[in-house]
């Protein structure tokens, strides 16, 4: 039927989604710790 | 290095570890709550479509994932525009985060679309108004991220990337009004102002879909927001470090 497409399609979003949200968060981890803290604030 | 919680923000003497806050945390939170809800209703509640099957539970992905690519552009373009207006650095960087969280948005788009299409069409892909629209957005949203990164003087960059920006409105347009203005094999709007072509249950998964993505799309634009912060940070720091070194050296004075 047509459920290999229905879980191909949610394995894309969702491990689209995950992966980057983690990339994003790691990136950011990196990133913080090489600006001076002074110059975090980002609002 | 100490950490402390400093107001709503885990900090350590004076600055935030990381791009995320104690708000962020508790969007995370609910935001994996309204996805698990979203998997409950999608794939397990909500009944099969009498003639598309269980293919129907395509919909509750790729529609929030088409609204929200469309939201990410606007929020580039009105970034865009008020950094042309106003210089702000600020809003030239909520559009750039909004730009690449769009760009992931409508790849979710294109790639869900091509497997709804094939058990219903028969076909991953033709060249109709609303997929190739769809596409050139696609495109365009890429050539904005690789201006936006060249190798140039920030301004030189912003501004020119601010233009493409703006150019994302009128694609926007056709991309929506595609299945109204010609012949798509794509179906015209299942919501609309007038109302809504699908009820009960399947409605309820699809505002399930687009309550989760949405509560995604603003974790993730939160997140990159701050990334692309600390990166213009780290670049200006470099470019101060540069020229106190050339100082040092007495080649500039």
């Amino acid at each position: 039927g047509t459920w290999p497409f229905v879980a191909a399609a949610w394995a894309v979003v969702f491990g689209g989604m995950g992966a980057y949200a983690l990339a994003t968060v790691m990136r950011g981890r990196r990133l913080s710790k090489q600006v001076p803290p002074e110059k975090r604030r980002w609002s | 290095m100490t950490t402390e919680t400093v107001g709503s923000v885990e900090a350590s003497a004076s600055g935030p570890t990381s791009t995320g806050s104690r708000a962020t945390m508790i969007l995370g939170i609910v935001t994996l709550i309204a996805l698990g809800v979203l998997v409950l209703f999608g794939l397990i509640l909500s009944p099969a479509d009498e003639s598309q099957g269980d293919s129907v539970r395509i919909m509750y992905v790729h529609v929030p994932s088409a609204m929200l690519s469309y939201a990410g552009c606007f929020l580039t373009a009105i970034g865009s525009a008020v950094y042309l207006w106003r210089k702000s650095q600020w809003w030239e960087l909520v559009a750039y985060a909004g730009a690449e969280v769009a760009a992931l948005f409508t790849a979710f788009t294109l790639i869900t679309g091509m497997l709804w299409g094939r058990p219903t069409w028969g076909v991953y892909w033709v060249w109709d108004a609303r997929l190739t629209s769809e596409a050139l957005l696609m495109l365009l949203l890429l050539g904005y991220l690789a201006v936006r990164r060249l190798a140039a003087d920030y301004e030189v960059r912003a501004k020119r990337a601010a233009i493409i920006g703006l150019l994302l409105v009128p694609n926007i347009i056709i991309v929506r009004q595609s299945v109204q203005w010609w012949r798509t094999l794509h179906q015209t709007p299942t919501l609309s102002l007038s109302g809504a072509e699908i009820q009960g249950l399947m409605l309820f998964s699809l505002f399930t879909g687009f309550v989760a993505i949405t509560l995604v799309f603003i974790w993730m634009v939160i997140h990159r927001f701050r990334v692309a912060w600390l990166e213009e940070q780290l670049e200006a720091e470099g470019l101060d470090t540069a020229i106190a070194e050339r100082r040092a050296e007495g080649v500039i004075s």
